[in-house]
């Protein structure tokens, strides 16, 4: 592994090996709130992390128990042996009316609700989970327990693959291509929610989900594999003569289905140095990627057949919200242009010449973000040796922390420096600072309000970054003014009510990706390019808003199966998946 | 019941949030009490004793009396959960500049609360001892001392004493971890007796052990910090609804 300098805050050096200094892009252009939006699935999401994972440590998943009645109501519970550890996924599949299934976080009954259990299932604990698992946040937890979730049924999907199933038919693809699933989250927690184990004793002692989200990520996965079992239980039920099972290569088309809203937003802005750090990583990544030389034919070629495989995937995804279509189709047109461009001797010549630097320039000033940040992942897939790495330290020490013995009037020059583009916001434009996050009294569920015609902004969610750095920066010119020689500490003495803003500031400006540049009360603020950041770290696929506060999404469409894993077979070349031909 | 440390700080936060404080403050505060019960100084009984006075009392900012190296601070019969932050890093500041400094800190309550602030500029390399005197039947004397550097070590001690009669909290901050030793020599008097004492193995054991497992905290406490933080959520109506997604026309699922 190769090592890091920063040789000040606004330009960073990374090495893929020694001797080889590599520039990263800069934190104006990363961390803008709208490239968030375009972020793209790569090799270092979690999911594909985790898929490598469990093949190379040659995990092995068998069922322990599989009690479902006709109607597929029951439990299940899955043994996991991953090197010296050992896991249970506990699932608990109840009946739900068609009225009663919603995605909203403010429902409180699930088809499915599960938990992923560190070490042996004792007969006690399973009482208790049977009891606790089904209430989600109402419930409590043992602390050996990493993850707690539940999902519904896909009322478009799961009745229709059981008809089929039962025919002796398999699950109609086409349908498939629609709905990629056959059951979908809700939520998902980890991290010391509800009596949980804490990240910190996940990170230290839960060797196989050392990195962030590995342990959620897995209970999505084993949910995927659950979902599939139960339709083909409830299949052999109905029609025991005529049922079959799934092929597996459909099976491996069949996702788990994900629905988010603005829940997920707040984390980002709560973990800023995570953030920072995942995009480091990511960033390095490119790095090392653009540096290398060998653009070579047999790598345009094969350049050609992923970006191919993209516009299939993009043509066979569903997206009603007209944005995200439009999005979408601009990519499938700027990728047939690049495809046909590659087509072109002089240009694949010049590429050979130049090198992938060369390529991402040309698709940037070209097509714009969305297809810059896809073809960037694509490179990835050719450089497993110099990406896989760094999936191994997406960890970071998140505590912030005061420098105050530092001059103020260098404070100043910091933010400055870092935070221009807060500086640069008018705060005083009423749609600059228009809306407010709050956390609502049902089950406290984030929410966006407007500041000027709805109640609750004097509980608002500290979010606004911008705004509390532009209060910041005003008070401290006044006292640099005032006190010119003064240290942070003097400052702070005088306004304790800046503490955490001015640690906020000071830890990050360290790091060479800092805070989102994005100011969260615009009116006009799409928050979406939020979820869609932390999905893309996730890996999700097939994205699909819903409107501007929420998202569907499809996670493991076209990863390896459980089945495969077990036979040491799991490919791990499952990015942008399109229905398999039949 | 048990609680991760996640999720007690989460909710220490939301709680002392609603008492009305910045977010640098209600952050220091619940780290302080998680950081007090880590390290084996009961944070969950002193903030169950506290939480009375603490959502009812009027805060009112410590106000630092008189300064030069050293600091004389009157928290006027506050807690020293808040607004002691900009006050310890005052000192820390001091005791690098000068190679030591100290603080009265007068009309304190729950002084424990400011030991997690000295461990965190503690892990900056620097070295604290702080004593505080309770009154009352008997009289004691607590003792803690942190040296930085290399991880921090805290050991601690309580003495009992009868003529025991100031009622305020001192604190010594130096670069070096001997500069302690004159300072804390002179605080016990002959009559003192010595009825506690903790080495830094212990709390480190008691650290260690708050890392690997759970934490047991009183159902009542939890129960009123749930109710407290509660005030900070805002109620819901068709409109707040519209805000979390309902916007969207009905999906087929």
């Amino acid at each position: 592994m190769g090592t890091r300098t920063i040789t000040n805050a606004s330009h960073v050096l990374a090495s893929a090996k020694e001797g080889q200094a590599l520039t990263l892009r800069s934190a104006a252009l990363v961390m803008d709130l709208d490239r968030f939006g375009a972020l793209q699935p790569s090799r270092l999401s979690f999911m594909r992390t985790l898929v490598r994972r469990m093949a190379e440590e040659a995990w092995r998943i068998h069922s322990e128990r599989f009690e479902l009645d006709d109607q597929g109501h029951g439990e299940a519970v899955y043994r996991v042996v991953a090197g010296s550890e050992e896991y249970r996924f506990v699932v608990f599949s109840r009946p739900l009316s068609d009225e009663q299934r919603n995605d909203r976080v403010i429902s409180n009954q699930w088809d499915l609700t599960m938990a992923l259990v560190q070490g042996e299932l004792t007969g006690e604990q399973l009482k208790r989970l049977r009891i606790n698992v089904p209430l989600q946040e109402a419930g409590r937890v043992d602390d050996n327990v990493l993850v707690l979730s539940r999902a519904n049924r896909s009322s478009r999907s799961f009745q229709a693959v059981i008809e089929r199933l039962a025919a002796g038919m398999q699950p109609d693809v086409e349908h498939l291509k629609v709905v990629g699933y056959l059951c979908r989250t809700t939520a998902v927690y980890g991290s010391g929610k509800f009596g949980m184990a804490d990240w910190q004793v996940v990170q230290s002692y839960c060797h196989s989900f050392r990195t962030p989200f590995s342990a959620e990520m897995f209970a999505c996965f084993m949910l995927r594999h659950f979902s599939c079992e139960q339709v083909e239980h409830i299949a052999r039920v109905l029609a025991p003569g005529t049922a079959v099972s799934i092929a597996p290569h459909i099976k491996r088309y069949i996702g788990i289905g994900n629905a988010t809203g603005l829940g997920m937003a707040p984390f980002l802005i709560k973990h800023p140095k995570l953030i920072a750090h995942w995009m480091l990583q990511r960033e390095t990544a490119l790095a090392r990627v653009l540096s290398q030389s060998d653009c070579d034919d047999q790598k345009l070629d094969a350049l050609k057949t992923m970006l191919a495989q993209v516009i299939q995937h993009l043509n066979e995804t569903t997206v009603d919200e007209r944005q995200q279509q439009q999005r979408n189709e601009g990519l499938v047109t700027s990728l047939s242009h690049l495809i046909d461009a590659l087509e072109q001797p002089a240009f694949s010549g010049w590429l050979k010449t130049e090198g992938w630097s060369a390529l991402q320039s040309f698709v940037a000033d070209r097509y714009g973000i969305d297809t810059d940040e896809l073809v960037q992942v694509l490179l990835f897939e050719f450089y497993p040796d110099l990406v896989d790495p760094l999936e191994e330290s997406m960890a970071v020490d998140e505590d912030l922390d005061l420098e105050p013995h530092v001059l103020l009037s260098e404070c100043l020059a910091l933010i400055k420096t870092h935070y221009d583009w807060a500086l640069g916001i008018d705060f005083q434009q009423p749609d600059h600072h228009a809306l407010f996050w709050y956390r609502s009294e049902e089950k406290m569920e984030p929410r966006l309000g407007d500041r000027f015609f709805e109640m609750g902004a004097e509980k608002e969610m500290p979010m606004l970054i911008a705004y509390a750095v532009r209060e910041c920066c005003d008070l401290m010119d006044s006292f640099v003014a005032e006190f010119p020689d003064s240290l942070v500490v003097d400052f702070l003495m005088q306004h304790p009510n800046q503490l955490g803003i001015v640690r906020r500031i000071q830890s990050l400006s360290k790091l060479h990706y800092g805070d989102i540049r994005g100011n969260l009360s615009d009116k006009n603020l799409q928050p979406m390019h939020l979820l869609r950041a932390k999905l893309s770290f996730f890996g999700v696929g097939k994205f699909d808003p819903k409107s501007r506060l929420w998202v569907r999404n499809t996670m493991f469409q076209g990863a390896p199966l459980v089945d495969d894993i077990n036979a040491g077979c799991a490919e791990d070349r499952w990015y942008f998946p399109v229905a398999p031909v039949l | 019941m048990r609680v991760s440390s996640g999720e007690l700080l989460a909710q220490l936060k939301q709680s002392f949030e609603a008492f009305g404080a910045s977010q640098g403050e209600y952050e220091s505060a619940a780290s302080s009490v998680l950081g007090l019960e880590r390290w084996g100084f009961d944070g969950l009984g002193l903030i169950e004793g506290a939480l009375s006075r603490l959502e009812t009392d009027p805060r009112r900012p410590p106000h630092v009396v008189f300064e030069s190296t050293d600091l004389l601070i009157d928290c006027f019969g506050g807690s020293a959960l808040f607004g002691l932050v900009p006050s310890v890093e005052r000192l820390y500041v001091n005791a690098w500049r000068n190679n030591g400094a100290q603080a009265t800190v007068k009309n304190c309550r729950e002084p424990a609360f400011i030991l997690p602030l000295l461990v965190k500029v503690c892990e900056r390399g620097c070295n604290a001892a702080v004593q505080w005197w309770i009154d009352g039947e008997p009289q004691l004397v607590h003792r803690v001392r942190i040296e930085g550097g290399g991880g921090v070590r805290v050991s601690s001690q309580v003495w009992e004493g009868a003529d025991v009669v100031a009622c305020d909290m001192h604190v010594y901050m130096s670069r070096d971890a001997q500069g302690l030793d004159g300072v804390e020599s002179n605080a016990i008097g002959p009559s003192f007796k010595l009825v506690q004492q903790r080495g830094h193995a212990e709390h480190l054991a008691c650290f260690q052990r708050s890392t690997v497992s759970a934490i047991e905290i009183n159902p009542l406490l939890w129960q009123r910090l749930e109710d407290i933080g509660r005030k900070m959520l805002v109620p819901a109506t068709v409109q707040s609804r519209l805000g979390a997604g309902a916007d969207a026309p009905p999906q087929k699922r």
